[in-house]
């Protein structure tokens, strides 16, 4: 035993000294020995005459102690120093008492004290440590410790032993009362470490709320306002993490905690609302916030005309945002802690502070409004701040404001002040609501009678007279503050509220733009405010007015858009809108503009429509007949469905619908489909007469219907099937009927086979390995082809390769393993071959995020199944192999190769190619260099993402690809296209702003800025624009941020 | 540096049109349909052909003048040396205000500052011609002058319009437009 206290004294920080803590430790657990005898044992160390000596056997007590607190911590559920629990654990009140005193006795000892406290909180969480010795040992604290003499960490323990004697002896510390306040406040003065002064405003706040303070709160407040305002810029790495806005927020919450800071704080705050620090202007703005209302509204009395001075300067509409928001904050505080001060509303006299505090307000706000011609927005922002604090407050102003401002605007007014007076009184009415109710609170008897109300005919007649100025601005603002009126009890009729819908529903349909998007914005309000009125007074009229012959074509659209819109605010509006457009949709017409406009408007209104539409059978009511119209309507002796437009839009319509459905609705949806579309039974959309050929054959008339086809088709889910249908004879009578049956070389012929591909790959990527594996057994012959053994036309070669390509990309998609990946090396060794370079240019379909161009067939949001990691496998997989033949061919073949990686490269996730960058490099030049126009685009399009997101990449060569960049802009030679132009613009431009050292572009700031000369007169808008940015942009780099 | 206009008055800036919901078909979503059936339609074009239909097609439809628009384009988003505003929220410059003659390659802007005697209208001059300086072919003459009647020392405000190169000598002075120029990149 005597060895193992030897050994830690010896040295403590050894392995050896902390086992032998350790081990006393176990033992004192066990009852080998009690603490007294460890007492005894450590006795010489203990009383040495080096106080290092002694330190260290105080520091085996205390570890032991603390070990001893964390094996067996006390029983949570007994009350705190419940006087029948005697032992916890290891421990028992007598020996705690005879270690309370030790730990007092020994304070003075310098060197100890660090050991000391952490002995005497162990003891403390032990919760034996009776309320006398918890009152004796504060005293010896307070008397013995200096604490602002000792390192941050001694420190912060003595915090936390006041904080525990805090909470776990409070009366004992009452007792202490003044006593323990002063000789915290002495021992906290001072302190600059923010964990530490974050815990010590923790207690001041404790102390505020459970100490009688009425004889130290001048003393606490001189202890936490000397930090005010708080500036503090954190450490990097700081380990605690405490930022600056933690300390704001707890010392603003002991500023906060007693009304009793009153009177001493508010001239520091104002003093430092004139503070030249725009920080600490901001700190004090919302310090004044959380105060106010605490502190009262008779401490400000003293101080109001120049807390009302400090603040106007803050809300001036040239200060930043964050400014203005802040002192309109503290006004509406200031405001709100004068109401609850003041006597009731009626006997609001002239004298009264909050009276004169308001009447400041309004004396500036009126000015401005009266007498300017063009009111400025801050004045509204501060009747708003003052009018919505309290009811008192708005009564207040209201009764002394609203009168004079209806009055200036008898006659003429200025349109911008019109405009202006509009929106405040429409604040005004907005805040009402507040105090005295809307329509829907009509009977609450309990409210009192809105102020307001008197003047409602004069509301009424400006807001509705503004409707038809010329100028947009009146407009606006008069509209928003009808909408504000209508909504209130009283004050518009019902036959005026008809009016005022009706008056929405006239302008949604024929003003401006601007002023339609403000209707637009009320009516999405409205519809979920009072959904009832929208249905009634405006969707049926919009309906109708989509189908009004006598309507201008702007009108239509209008009525178009508002629907839409509408129908995505609200379930209620969609469930009617749907199948009334699918009604008009069936009305035989001869207007092809309304056909394509309803359809449009359908889809646009189920795109991005997450869920289904409650209570809509979708198949019944959307599906089948939009799928009839489409096969059976003939407008001006042309069939819909030879309508590209059309068909487009229905499929996306239909792609929309399939996704928001779960895979038993999608089984059915798409059984009527594939019926009526595949095998040619048009039962179910109520056709009886088979049509010539089924929609799904090559030569069909009907075959651009095969985007609805795969719309349906590419968006199942997998566990969903197509019903009654065999897929292995299905899939290859599709390969049959697209290839093989001599189609010709047009946009629809094309349109056809590649919706045709499309399916296919969707089905086997999301179907068993069996009827893959049948699949490619079957179609054996189309490998053959690509591959060259047998010689086709070279458009059933290049239909061959797309189709397989997206095979290929359907099943490296579902399993990214070595035998997929094998597919995809033979294509690469297909790249040096003739027609190498079409298996390239379509490369794309290989890694492409949507490979269909916005359709999303074979993605995520089609529910097509996908490993993880697939790009990244297929990019390591494959970049080897097309270096390599990058650098084994001639310059003719060499293109091809960097085509087909320029699009894996375009795809991958930007850390895949920073990995390779250093082999890529060379071939990003080469591809910049390179004639081939397709090739130089998707190139810079992966230069400019690489720019974005990993700019050191390129930092090493930047100059060669300013050069080239430079060459691409056209300069003077109108060369290259567009798009190649600009996309080279927007790279340069992005260059000056990434983090490459300024030294390496520096240098070539000269040549960029003349070389974008040439690029400034080019002769497309785009083009100069983009130039007059990047020029821009190099002249602002100077090498300081 | 005192303010000289501590409160000026902030003019709504009409909002570039927000995308509205509703488009007609044959509106919606056209380039990328026509992008899909363009290299759909023809999949076995050999790479190179890939240009033709593109360039052609812009450089006749997408050849346009430079306009006054497009002028105030540039400049609008300048920040005012004094606020953290535009110069088109404080009116100081309006696209009315800019003339562009092709054949004589002449711009000229007016700009109005915001109180008569705004001793930054100098400043706000220097800012608006390096900006055109950078952004247009050197082929144009730029004028700027302070709106007849807007200002007290119309004249010299005017007449420092040939001082530009010795102004940009002055690092402190180019270090203020540079600041005041920086928020007009990546806007338009």
């Amino acid at each position: 035993m005597a060895e193992l206290v030897n050994g830690y004294l010896n040295d403590p920080e050894s392995t050896f000294g902390q086992k032998a803590l350790s081990e006393l430790g176990a033992r004192v657990v066990d009852r080998e020995i009690t603490l007294l005898d460890l007492v005894r044992l450590a006795g010489g160390a203990l009383t040495a005459a080096d106080p290092f000596e002694r330190a260290k056997a105080v520091s085996l007590l205390a570890g032991v102690l603390a070990g001893l607190t964390i094996t067996s911590p006390a029983p949570t559920v007994t009350p705190i120093n419940a006087p029948n629990i005697d032992r916890v654990g290891a421990l028992d009140r007598r020996t705690v008492a005879v270690l309370a005193q030790f730990v007092r006795d020994r304070l003075h000892d310098t060197q100890s004290v660090e050991d000391l406290l952490r002995a005497f909180q162990a003891l403390l969480d032990s919760r034996l440590v009776s309320r006398n010795d918890a009152i004796e040992t504060t005293r010896s604290i307070f008397k013995e410790l200096n604490v602002q003499n000792f390192s941050q960490n001694v420190r912060f323990s003595a915090y936390r032993v006041f904080q525990s004697l805090l909470s776990l002896h409070l009366d004992g510390m009452k007792i202490l009362g003044d006593n323990f306040i002063a000789g915290f406040l002495v021992a906290m003065d001072g302190e600059k470490d923010p964990r530490n002064i974050l815990f010590c405003f923790s207690i001041v706040k404790f102390i505020i709320f459970n100490f009688d303070i009425s004889g130290k709160f001048e003393d606490l407040f001189e202890a936490i306002y000397c930090y005010f305002p708080i500036t503090f810029r954190p450490p990097p790495n700081d380990p605690y993490g405490i930022t600056s806005k933690d300390l704001k927020l707890q010392l603003r919450n002991c500023f906060a905690a007693t009304p009793l800071f009153g009177k001493l704080a508010w001239p520091i705050l104002i003093e430092k609302l004139s503070s030249t620090s725009e920080n600490a202007k901001l700190d004090a703005m919302e310090t004044i916030t959380a105060c106010a209302p605490i502190y009262g509204g008779e401490s400000i009395r003293k101080n109001l005309d120049e807390l009302w001075e400090q603040l106007l300067e803050e809300i001036l509409d040239s200060k930043p945002e964050v400014q203005r928001l802040a002192a309109l904050q503290a006004i509406t505080a200031v405001t709100y802690s004068l109401s609850t001060s003041s006597t009731s509303v009626s006997l609001l006299s002239s004298t009264d502070t909050l009276a004169k505090f308001l009447d400041n307000i309004i004396k500036y706000s009126l000015a401005d409004l009266l007498e300017g011609t063009a009111p400025k927005e801050s004045v509204r922002h501060l009747l708003f701040a003052a009018i919505k604090a309290t009811e008192p407050s708005f009564y207040y102003v209201s009764t002394k404001v609203v009168k004079p401002i209806l009055q200036s605007l008898i006659g003429a007014v200025a349109n911008e002040s019109r405009a202006a007076k509009y929106a405040v009184l429409r604040d005004f009415l907005l805040n009402s609501k507040t105090f005295y109710g809307d329509s829907t609170s009509m009977q609450d008897d309990s409210l009192p009678q809105n102020p307001l109300l008197p003047f409602k005919e004069e509301f009424f007649q400006n807001f509705s007279s503004a409707l038809s100025s010329k100028n947009e601005f009146v407009v606006i603002s008069g509209l928003r503050a009808l909408a504000v009126l209508s909504t209130l009890a009283e004050f518009m009729s019902d036959h005026e509220v008809e009016w005022y819908f009706q008056t929405l529903l006239g302008i949604a349909i024929n003003e401006p733009k601007a002023i339609i998007d403000v209707v637009i914005e009320i009516l999405i309000e409205e519809a979920n405010f009072r959904v009832d009125k929208v249905l009634t007074y405006v969707v049926p009229q919009l309906l109708e007015a989509c189908t009004l012959a006598s309507a201008s074509e702007q009108a239509v659209l209008n009525s178009f858009e508002c629907l839409v819109v509408l129908s995505d605010s609200s379930h209620n509006v969609v469930s009617v809108v749907v199948p009334a457009l699918v009604q008009i949709l069936q009305i035989e017409t001869q207007n092809l503009e309304q056909v394509r406009n309803v359809i449009s408007a359908l889809e646009i209104i189920f795109v991005d429509r997450k869920l289904p539409i409650p209570q809509l059978d979708v198949v019944d009511v959307v599906v089948i007949p939009t799928l009839r119209t489409l096969v059976t309507r003939k407008i001006d002796d042309v069939w819909l469905y030879t309508d590209v437009l059309v068909i487009e839009s229905v499929s996306r319509l239909f792609s929309s619908v399939m996704r928001t459905l779960d895979s038993r609705t999608q089984e059915l949806l798409a059984s009527v489909v594939v019926n009526s579309l595949f095998k040619g039974d048009m039962t179910d959309l109520g056709i009886s007469e088979k049509p010539e050929l089924a929609v799904a054959d090559a030569k069909s008339a009907l075959r651009n219907v095969s985007w609805v086809l795969a719309a349906v088709i590419c968006n199942l889910r997998p566990e969903a099937s197509i019903l009654n249908v065999d897929i292995r004879s299905m899939l290859n009578y599709f390969v049959q009927t697209t290839i093989f049956n001599g189609t010709t070389e047009d946009a629809e012929s094309n349109g056809y086979a590649f919706r045709i591909f499309e399916i296919v790959a969707s089905i086997l990527n999301k179907s068993n390995a069996e009827v893959v594996a049948d699949f490619l057994a079957d179609n054996n012959r189309l490998f053959k082809i690509i591959g060259g053994q047998e010689k086709t036309s070279l458009r059933i070669h290049s239909l061959v390769v797309v189709l397989l390509l997206w095979v290929t990309r359907a099943l490296v998609m579902k399993r990214s393993s070595a035998s997929e990946l094998a597919k995809v090396t033979e294509f690469i060794d297909l790249l040096k071959n003739e027609g190498g370079d079409v298996i390239a240019s379509n490369f794309y379909i290989l890694a492409a995020d949507d490979p269909s161009f916005g359709r999303g067939t074979l993605t995520k949001s089609a529910f097509a199944k996908t490993a993880l990691l697939w790009q990244q496998k297929q990019f390591k997989h494959a970049l080897p192999l097309l270096v390599a033949g990058f650098n084994e061919h001639d310059n003719l073949s060499k293109s091809v190769y960097l085509l087909a990686l320029s699009h894996l490269m375009k795809y991958v996730a930007k850390s895949v190619i920073l990995y390779e960058i250093k082999n890529l490099i060379p071939l990003l030049l080469a591809g910049l260099a390179s004639k081939n126009v397709q090739l130089t685009h998707t190139i810079l399009e992966v230069i400019q993402t690489l720019l974005k997101d990993a700019p050191q990449a390129l930092a090493e060569h930047i100059e060669s690809f300013v050069i080239l960049l430079l060459q691409l802009t056209g300069g003077d030679s109108k060369s290259q296209s567009v798009d190649v132009r600009v996309l080279a613009l927007k790279c340069l431009g992005q260059i000056p702003k990434t983090d490459i050292t300024f030294n390496i572009l520096f240098v070539l700031k000269p040549r960029v800025i003349s070389g974008l000369q040439g690029p400034l007169d080019d002769g497309v808008k785009v083009v100069r624009k983009e130039a007059g940015n990047a020029r821009a942009k190099w002249f602002l780099l100077l090498g300081k941020n | 540096m005192s303010k000289d206009n501590l409160n000026p008055t902030v003019f709504a800036v009409s909002a570039t049109p927000t995308l509205r919901r509703f488009k007609p078909l044959h509106l919606q979503n056209q380039t990328q349909a026509q992008k899909a059936f363009r290299l759909n339609a023809r999949p076995s074009i050999a790479s190179s052909d890939f240009t033709d239909s593109d360039s052609d097609k812009d450089n006749e439809e997408g050849i346009s003048f430079i306009d006054e628009q497009e002028v105030f384009q540039l400049i609008r988003n300048i920040n005012d040396p004094e606020h953290p505003l535009t110069l088109e929220q404080l009116h100081v410059v309006q696209q009315r205000h800019i003339t562009v003659d092709h054949k004589l390659s002449l711009i000229h802007v007016t700009f109005t500052p915001t109180i008569p005697h705004c001793s930054m209208a100098t400043l706000i001059g220097l800012c608006i011609r390096v900006q055109l300086l950078r952004c247009l072919p050197q082929r144009f003459k730029v004028d700027i002058t302070v709106e007849e009647g807007t200002h007290q020392s119309e004249k010299s405000v005017n007449k420092h319009k040939e001082r530009v190169a010795a102004a940009m000598e002055n690092s402190h002075l180019l270090e203020v437009v540079n600041q005041c120029l920086s928020t007009a990149v990546d806007k338009f």
